[in-house]
């Protein structure tokens, strides 16, 4: 068997996809991992100013613990060198805070959001459980308030500035997102219903983020916690993939899985 | 009645009335612009003492009541829980201003990473530099900041207006040092490494040798780093780095920004270029600038020439 290191709890921040495997580490936290496929060889970390690492041997399975010390990358390297068995890339992180502020539309009219702000808490412990193991990054509570506006936002709050040939009142995203906490670091706004193509009728948009705010319509075919945590990671600058287990899949349903790249991006 | 003998009383009693009224205003208008501030000053702290239950709503209605609520957030900024800090320079940066500066040049000295790198980014964004650096204050402030280890590029970005050997040594140790780790200049921007942000400071402050790595970064840019140079261009003052950066007008690869995410159609990184460059060079150019849409070719050719045009070889 080949030496590798296998995660003992998966969306723990590691990555097996990546070449050499990568792992996230909390920077005041630590990850343990399996190490398996090499007989009883040094294991050490390449800067322990960044990341410390201790094995311990349970009935003949060696256990690697990583302690995150200070934010910055090292390697775990396994075997005598200068040609390794077998290197584990970490990124010890420091916690991403994202203050977020939700509001709660509502026209007066027909856009009204259904979503309750007592369901909130648990939406954000959803979205956490994903981003914050994964990428050390936290989505905070910085408010929730119904937000009362006073245009007719009609039956589908759009995005369309970008399309040439809709007049310009279509456009009401610069109407409901003028309305953001300009204290909060990402702002959420929950509607009924919202839209950024062409065909507004059609309902095949779920939330659209861009410049620190998010609309984010009622009626989600994914979870919406997963959705809340979606949105979260493209506001940290990540982009949308191919793959079905990442958590930023262009579709639904999608995984939860950030790689590497994405959690670097989110949280570097 | 003789209307008249009423109507015009003599000089001195006229100066006395006109003096009474003087003082009634005074006093009233002190105890108003008083009674305002300690309105004020009441808001603030029960702003803040909402935030310590978690209860962060009234922070966010604070900048809405305009630079005088800066000073007031002093004692905030020095507070022993690091959340309440971290919303009072949340505050200044929504605040921006003369009044919310020093305290956020303050913030920069935190002891906490993550409320160095939010102060550093919010003088970035709501100070032009060249105003910044008239403050003598905040070169040195920057400097102890980045090498603390303030892990926000703007930190990097912002000590290249400030000429002196020391600033220069410090952006020399985090190429050297930490170089290979990553950075960003905003939550949704890229992130590189923090070599290049570097770099851009010490070419702003004449390193030869950081231009021409600068220009060799050009050439085989990943979308991250050219993306992040066109967000850095307003820090770039080299003729011959931007002229190299033009090759970005040709550049046809997607990005992300300027559209909600997954809105269509995408744009590429030529069409962040024009907006980059255009305000940049405060181009007059002859269409209108754009942030959500893609450019026509004729109007990038546009863009092209008037680059050209208006930077020397």
């Amino acid at each position: 068997m080949a030496a590798r290191f296998v995660e003992l709890q998966p969306h723990n921040g590691f990555d097996r996809f990546a070449n050499p495997n990568w792992q996230m580490v909390p920077a005041i936290g630590s990850r343990t991992l399996l190490l398996q496929g090499v007989g009883d060889v040094p294991v050490a970390s390449s800067n322990p100013r960044i990341a410390t690492v201790s094995v311990s041997e349970v009935f003949g399975v060696r256990f690697v613990r990583i302690n995150g010390v200070r934010a910055g990358s090292c390697q775990i390297q396994v075997g005598l060198g200068p040609i390794f068995d077998v290197v584990l890339d970490v990124s010890v992180k420091n916690k991403k805070r994202v203050r977020t502020s939700f509001h709660y539309v509502d026209d007066g009219r027909v856009q009204k959001t259904s979503r309750l702000i007592g369901d909130l808490n648990d939406m954000i412990a959803a979205a956490n459980q994903i981003v914050l193991p994964q990428a050390n990054v936290e989505l905070t509570r910085h408010g929730a308030a119904p937000l009362r506006i006073a245009q007719n936002l009609r039956r589908v709050v759009r995005f369309s500035a970008h399309l040439s040939g809709v007049a310009a009142r279509q456009h009401e995203w610069d109407i409901v997102t003028g309305h953001a906490d300009r204290t909060a670091d990402f702002n959420v706004f929950f509607v009924k219903e919202y839209e950024q193509d062409r065909t507004p009728l059609r309902d095949d948009a779920e939330a659209g983020t861009l410049g620190g705010s998010c609309i984010f319509e009622d009626d989600t075919i994914d979870p919406a916690g997963l959705v809340l945590a979606h949105e979260l990671v493209h506001h940290l600058g990540v982009d949308h993939t191919n793959n079905q287990r990442d958590l930023m899949f262009d579709g639904s349903p999608s995984g939860i899985f950030i790689p590497k790249d994405h959690a670097n991006t989110a949280n570097p | 009645m003789r209307l008249a003998s009423l109507s015009v009383p003599s000089l001195p009693i006229r100066a006395a009335a006109a003096l009474m009224l003087l003082a009634v205003h005074s006093i009233t208008g002190n105890f108003v612009m008083a009674k305002q501030a300690v309105n004020l000053e009441q808001r603030v702290e029960q702003a803040f003492r909402a935030a310590r239950d978690n209860e962060f709503d009234r922070i966010g209605q604070l900048p809405a009541l305009g630079p005088r609520v800066a000073p007031l957030l002093a004692p905030y900024l020095r507070d022993e829980q690091a959340d309440i800090r971290r919303e009072a320079v949340a505050v200044l940066a929504a605040l921006g201003g003369e009044s919310a500066k020093p305290l956020l040049v303050e913030a920069l000295g935190d002891q906490d990473a993550e409320i160095r790198e939010r102060a550093a980014r919010a003088l970035y964004v709501a100070y032009q530099p060249s105003a910044l650096a008239r403050d003598k204050a905040v070169g040195p402030a920057l400097r102890a900041s980045v090498l603390a280890g303030n892990p926000s590029a703007a930190g990097l970005l912002l000590l290249g207006y400030f000429p002196d050997a020391e600033n220069e040594r410090a952006l020399r140790e985090v190429v050297d040092q930490f170089g290979g780790e990553l950075t960003k200049l905003s939550d949704s921007g890229p992130s590189v490494m923090a070599a290049l942000p570097a770099r851009i400071a010490l070419s702003q402050l004449g390193d030869r040798e950081a231009r021409e790595a600068l220009l060799g970064v050009i050439d085989g840019a990943s979308l991250a780093e050219a993306e992040f140079l066109l967000a850095a261009l307003r820090d770039i003052d080299s003729p011959t780095v931007l002229h190299a950066l033009k090759k970005t007008l040709d550049d046809e690869r997607e990005i992300a920004g300027g559209l909600p995410s997954g809105a269509g159609p995408r744009r590429r990184l030529r069409d962040a270029a024009v907006d980059a460059f255009a305000r940049r060079l405060k181009l007059k150019v002859a269409f209108r600038l754009h942030d959500s849409r893609r450019y026509s070719d004729e109007q990038i050719a546009q863009v092209r020439r008037l680059i050209d045009a208006s930077l020397p070889r």
